[in-house]
């Protein structure tokens, strides 16, 4: 999952970017209101965290610009204004949550997660396929019972194919959503991420749940035979 | 002590007046009717004595009164009239029939002319009367009978005093029933004039009325909104009202202000707390690395330095708002003042690459004021120059008088300097929206700045001198000049 994070002050920018790293999600960070915008507009984000008092270009500002470009991208605004007519404006400006400072990371957290969860229509606070279970809170992943140990990367990959179940998704999309720098030129990283998660998930002889469609991508489902 | 009330006002003056006026006017027709009953009772008897005067013949050397011989004009002249004759030759007197046994005042005026006298007749009544001498009529023939006995009868001798009089009673009777009239009169316009002037006074104070309500029903959120004008509201109120909606104007606007400082205050202060909270949380979360906790040690410092410094600026903003520390005035030089401000600011300006022209005055300037003051106004305007100049932009720093003021001049070019340079000095007014469009600028040093200003009895105003350029002036009145000053700047 790949979060934009658009805050001017350093050291809620850093504390905030890299709890959210740690929960094995990928944040891109931007300083002004202007590289918030740009990135936004560039790049295709699951969320956006960001304030409303920013430089050169305000927090309001990058709501309206991207609702007028028709960007669906999940906002979650954090903001010291309190005031519930600053809540109103944002809100009915287009940000889907509003966050007032000082906030605990756990609970901006859980935020990102419940937006992520809107994002792929999905509201079970756990994932489910077959009989592949993925906890987002505990990290914990489990087939027929039995855990499975997975690396960031690997979590985080077989996360975002969890909420892309049933549909194909190609390899760009998982360079983009997944690697930390899948901003710039795609590899057959992708491919090598997907054959270790084959690997681990498929242990005594357990049905295959990620499928590859030639020339598309991948798709994770469950088939029955 | 009892208020004065414009409604008590009015109806006790507009009461008075109608009363005055109704007094004077009922004096004036008391008088008139009065003059005029009476001159018709004088007309009335100069007539009747006009006619009487007639009526007396010389005959055989002795007075006839017409009067006598029963005619029916006579006796219609003589029935209700009152009159006495008196022949001044033999002192004989003849009344009038309707007239008792009593006398008339006897009376005349000099020669042939009537006169007029309140008199009081027989019957007690008071009445009017006229006097006159009048002489007797003789016929032709009388004289011609005159002529032959040889006599010499001068008629113009023979002469009579004839007093008329009029009963005046039913004239003072009249007058007193008009005089209660009036007075009822009085009394009754003036109670229903009063009834209707504080009618109409309550009418006229209605909108007072009305706008009294609006101000007292007023909820707290309400204060500063402006009064509702409703469309028949009078003129003298009208500007009233318009001149208390634009104070209402002015206090909602100190209102905003205030409300806007406070969220803004509240912003900046939540933001290093939400820094420094994460930050612990962060670093909380989890075991970690020695550096790591070293790392997130550092921002936690760091967020607290800048709460720290922002605390120290509101807390200093507050006291040189609320006078809470007071200013020492002491001599000082202000040349040598601002060359020290102006030392470690030089250096940052040459790495800003930053062209600096500061032509001050040789030799000591002195001045009366509070150094650290000073100095705060000194040290936030350098460093505002130092964070707005634009690249490779240009600083100046000019002294100058004019008139009883020196002057001191901080300009700088700038890019797209914001509008309003008196908005500048408001607390927490940046350029840009976000806390950051400076590097470590508040947004309360112009205000401070001004404040110490203000506090010393010195100018501060910002003004755009060209499209890129702007200036901060400092006025510094004559009174606060040392001796010696004037010719040293």
């Amino acid at each position: 999952m790949r979060l934009l994070l658009i805050e001017d002050n350093a050291a809620l920018r850093n504390a905030l970017g890299q709890y959210l790293r740690e929960a094995e999600l990928i944040v891109d960070f931007a300083e002004t209101g202007e590289e918030g915008l740009w990135a936004a507009t560039e790049n295709s984000y699951d969320v956006v965290i960001m304030d409303l008092m920013l430089p050169h270009i305000s927090g309001m500002e990058i709501l309206a610009k991207l609702r007028e470009r028709k960007n669906p991208v999940h906002i979650l605004v954090v903001s010291a204004l309190d005031g519930l007519d600053d809540r109103l404006k944002a809100l009915d400006a287009g940000a889907d949550d509003y966050l007032v400072k000082p906030f605990s990371l756990a609970e901006a957290l859980a935020r990102v997660r419940a937006l992520l969860r809107r994002r792929y229509g999905s509201k079970a606070p756990f994932l489910e396929c077959a009989d592949l279970t993925l906890e987002p809170l505990t990290r914990n992943v489990q087939r027929g019972g039995c855990s499975i140990d997975l690396t960031a990367l690997e979590f985080r990959l077989l996360e975002y194919l969890f909420h892309r179940c049933g549909e194909v998704v190609s390899r760009s999309e998982i360079w983009e959503k997944v690697f930390e720098d899948g901003t710039g030129g795609m590899s057959n990283v992708v491919d090598v991420y997907i054959g270790y998660l084959r690997k681990k998930l498929n242990k005594e002889n357990a049905a295959e749940l990620i499928h590859t469609r030639r020339g598309q991508g991948y798709v994770m489902e469950s088939r029955i035979p | 002590m009892k208020r004065p009330s414009i409604r008590r006002w009015l109806i006790f003056r507009y009461g008075m007046s109608i009363g005055c006026l109704l007094v004077a006017a009922g004096i004036s027709i008391y008088f008139t009717v009065k003059h005029s009953m009476f001159t018709a009772l004088d007309n009335s008897i100069r007539q009747t004595a006009a006619l009487l005067e007639n009526q007396v013949e010389l005959e055989n050397d002795k007075i006839q009164f017409e009067w006598q011989e029963n005619l029916n004009v006579n006796r219609i002249l003589t029935a209700n009239s009152l009159f006495q004759y008196w022949d001044e030759q033999t002192g004989e007197t003849t009344r009038s029939p309707a007239f008792g046994s009593g006398n008339l005042p006897k009376f005349c005026g000099p020669d042939f002319s009537p006169v007029l006298r309140d008199i009081e007749l027989p019957s007690g009544h008071q009445g009017r009367a006229v006097g006159l001498r009048i002489k007797p009529y003789v016929v032709a023939a009388e004289m011609e009978r005159i002529q032959q006995a040889g006599r010499v009868i001068n008629p113009r001798r023979r002469t009579l005093i004839l007093v008329v009089a009029g009963d005046a009673e039913p004239i003072r009777e009249t007058l007193n029933r008009l005089r209660w009239i009036l007075i009822g009169f009085l009394f009754l316009s003036l109670a229903v004039g009063f009834f209707i002037i504080a009618r109409v006074v309550r009418l006229a104070l209605k909108p007072i009325v009305h706008l009294t309500k609006q101000v007292r029903n007023r909820s707290e959120l309400q204060v500063d909104h402006a009064l509702d004008l409703p469309p028949g509201l009078p003129s003298e109120l009208l500007g009233l009202t318009e001149s208390f909606n634009r104070l209402l104007g002015r206090v909602a606007g100190i209102r905003e202000r205030e409300a806007n400082f406070i969220r803004l205050v509240a912003h900046e202060l939540r933001t290093p707390v939400a820094g420094l909270m994460a930050t612990s949380e962060l670093a909380l979360s989890k075991k970690r690395e020695a550096g790591d906790y070293e790392r997130q040690l550092i921002s936690c410092h760091q967020s607290a330095q800048e709460l720290n410094e922002l605390i120290k600026r509101l807390y200093a903003l507050a006291k040189l708002e609320s006078n809470l520390e007071p200013y020492s005035m002491e001599e000082l030089d202000l040349v040598l003042l601002l060359n020290e401000c102006l030392r470690p600011f030089v250096r940052e300006f040459a790495d800003s690459k930053f062209s600096l022209a500061a032509p001050l005055p040789s030799g000591t300037s002195l001045i009366l004021a509070d150094p650290y003051l000073v100095r705060l106004i000194f040290n936030n305007l350098l460093d505002n120059a130092l964070s707005y100049t634009r690249s490779a932009g240009e600083i100046a720093i000019t002294f100058e008088i004019a008139g009883d003021v020196i002057i001191i001049r901080f300009s700088n070019t700038t890019a797209s300097p914001p509008d309003q340079p008196e908005r500048w000095f408001e607390p927490l007014f940046r350029k840009d929206t976000s806390r950051h469009d400076a590097a470590h600028h508040l947004g309360i040093g112009l205000t401070l700045s001004l404040q110490a200003a203000n506090a010393m009895g010195w100018a501060l105003a910002a003004r755009q001198t060209a499209v890129d350029r702007v200036s901060f002036e400092i006025g510094i009145p004559r009174k606060f000049w040392s001796s010696g000053s004037r010719e040293q700047l």
